[in-house]
């Protein structure tokens, strides 16, 4: 038997409903879909920017507005620790590598990061893509996305806060925090990292100490970047990111400057924290979109089912004409799940959109990439709606199976 | 019919039956509307068949031809009332049913009335077919091997043809 040519009349006859009951099942799943890799990819792209943020050593505070601020760039006044500590630990055996991280000024809406060539160049991992990295006082790299050129001589401004600049765009607020006297050239331009971090213009965390009268860290005239910050008094950083060697040097160190007017604590234990609850939003959309998915494939069901109620008579003249009750069966049935898959294939496409366009803003506000794909979960999800959206389907072909004939005719 | 107890049948062999040895033609047609009058006459053949014989194809275009039928029009809403009941015929007759029933010929004028009412009868002799025909129309009726008038929904007695 062949049951297409009355399911595509019975599609056609549909006419704008064919299109629409489809594209209501298509929108419920879809918010499903966008949810669930969404949250994938946020998860992903989160942890990817705290990958060089081994140890975080801070003033006593909140860990998580430390993470925050450093890892994510969300600008917030920081209590500064001990520059002494910076001393400290990069002459300890423990730590492969320490650098301090600064904040404060803005240059059009990006923030100025004071740091080591050290850490700009993220521990060796990567190189400038353009120009090179910086090598003095009043140098400066700039990340990826930073509409800056190499050579552009720039002016920082003090951050307000609660001010915050759109990116790209110097405004009056700005200019009336400049530090008229500091400037800094552009010497180069880092890759992509897929971080907050590609927004960030890159300087010597001397040139920050010195811009805000504290001197450069170093015995006078020295002039080379970078620890053993050698001052009478080496000023204080907000936050210290530390290389541990091992695994157990991290341990240690983490106990040791957990005391002593500073915090010490590891990126992932803060996000560990965050994805809990994250995962907890996730869970309240899951089942707000299942219940959703629940109300529109019930409500296209009775569609359906009316639809085949309506075509009794139809169905009844095929049997008539010689259709055995299989073939109607399978026609309504046919008909029926080409609706309910078609939405559910639709809504796959849908939500992959969907979440596309949410990673294209949350990149545009925070600089975090987010990796969106439709992965695994997303399929398996679809293909279980889909394999419901098939049982469903079998109702209203039930119902028609059923339907006695003669009495219809009559 | 013929040596066979309709009524014993089983629900399939009765789908069976009626898809070889009937021919239905209902008195509002009840083609399906969405499709075409080639899809329309086949209707019956894709009971059972995946990909519709030639044979079947072949005569589907025939009969369409045979009764004026252009069978590429693509929807047979659009055609007159006389034109589907033309494809209602078309379609009773696809599978050479050896009993073509019902009231074929009551919306059409009566020069195609006519041209009906011989494509039915020479279908018939052709297929040693019967019809069971109900009508009102003379010249139908004049052709008619028996005749039975229905009285207060009872058969009556066996009329002459001519009358």
């Amino acid at each position: 038997m062949n049951p297409w040519p009355v399911v595509i009349a019975d599609l056609r006859a549909l006419r704008w409903v064919a299109w629409v009951a489809p594209l209501l099942v298509a929108v419920a799943v879809a918010v499903g879909v966008a949810v669930s890799a969404q949250e994938a990819a946020l998860r992903r792209s989160s942890a990817l920017a705290a990958d060089d943020f081994d140890l975080l050593i801070g003033a006593p505070g909140s860990h998580t507005q430390l993470v925050l601020t450093t890892v994510y760039l969300q600008p917030d006044a920081l209590a500064l620790i001990d520059g002494a500590v910076l001393n400290a630990l990069a002459r300890d055996e423990r730590v492969k590598a320490v650098a301090p991280i600064a904040f404060g000024d803005v240059v059009r809406g990006y923030p100025v990061v004071g740091t080591t060539a050290a850490f700009a160049g993220r521990w060796g991992r990567i190189t400038p893509s353009e120009g090179r990295q910086f090598a003095g006082e009043g140098e400066a790299v700039i990340g990826s996305d930073v509409r800056l050129s190499v050579g552009d001589t720039i002016t920082p401004a003090h951050a307000v806060a609660g001010h915050r600049n759109p990116f790209g765009v110097a405004s009056e607020e700005e200019a009336s925090h400049r530090h008229d006297a500091a400037r800094y050239v552009v010497v180069g331009r880092l890759p992509r990292l897929g971080t907050p971090w590609d927004r960030a213009i890159l300087v010597p965390i001397e040139s920050v100490w010195e811009i805000h009268g504290l001197g450069n860290g170093h015995a006078t005239g020295d002039a080379r970047l970078g620890p053993p910050f050698d001052a009478e008094k080496t000023p204080g950083v907000p936050a210290i990111v530390v290389k541990p060697r091992a695994v157990a040097d991290a341990y240690a160190l983490r106990a040791q400057y957990r005391q002593g007017g500073t915090v010490a604590f590891f990126p992932a234990e803060v996000l560990v924290a965050l994805y809990s609850t994250l995962g907890n939003v996730r869970d309240v959309l899951v089942v707000a979109s299942a219940l959703n998915n629940i109300l529109i494939f019930a409500a296209t069901t009775m569609l359906l089912l009316a639809l085949a109620g309506l075509r009794r008579r139809r169905y009844a003249v095929l049997r008539a004409l010689g259709a055995s009750r299989s073939y109607i069966l399978l026609t309504v049935w046919l008909g029926a799940a080409f609706i309910l898959l078609a939405g559910c294939l639709a809504g796959l496409a849908l939500g992959g959109l969907a979440s596309w366009l949410v990673a294209s803003v949350v990149e545009q506000r925070t600089g975090l990439a987010l990796p969106v794909g439709l992965g695994v979960p997303e399929l398996i999800n679809v293909l279980g709606l889909m394999a419901i959206g098939s049982l469903m389907a079998l109702l209203p072909a039930i119902a028609s199976f059923r339907t006695p004939v003669g009495d219809i005719l009559r | 019919m013929g040596d066979r107890t309709i009524t014993s049948l089983s629900e399939g062999e009765r789908d069976r039956w009626r898809r070889n040895t009937v021919g239905l033609v209902f008195q509002d047609f009840q083609l399906v509307e969405d499709l075409s009058v080639l899809e329309n006459i086949l209707l019956p053949a894709r009971f059972d068949h995946w990909r519709t014989p030639r044979a079947l194809l072949e005569r589907a275009i025939m009969l369409a031809d045979r009764l004026g039928l252009d069978h590429r029009a693509r929807r047979v809403s659009a055609l007159s009332r006389g034109a589907q009941q033309r494809v209602a015929i078309a379609r009773a007759l696809v599978r050479e049913p050896k009993l073509l029933a019902d009231e074929p010929t009551a919306s059409l004028d009566s020069t195609n009335g006519v041209r009906i009412a011989e494509l039915l009868i020479e279908s018939a002799r052709r297929t040693q077919a019967s019809i069971l025909l109900i009508s009102h129309d003379s010249d139908v009726l004049r052709r008619a091997d028996r005749v039975h008038q229905l009285v207060a929904g009872a058969l009556g007695p066996a009329l002459a043809a001519s009358s």
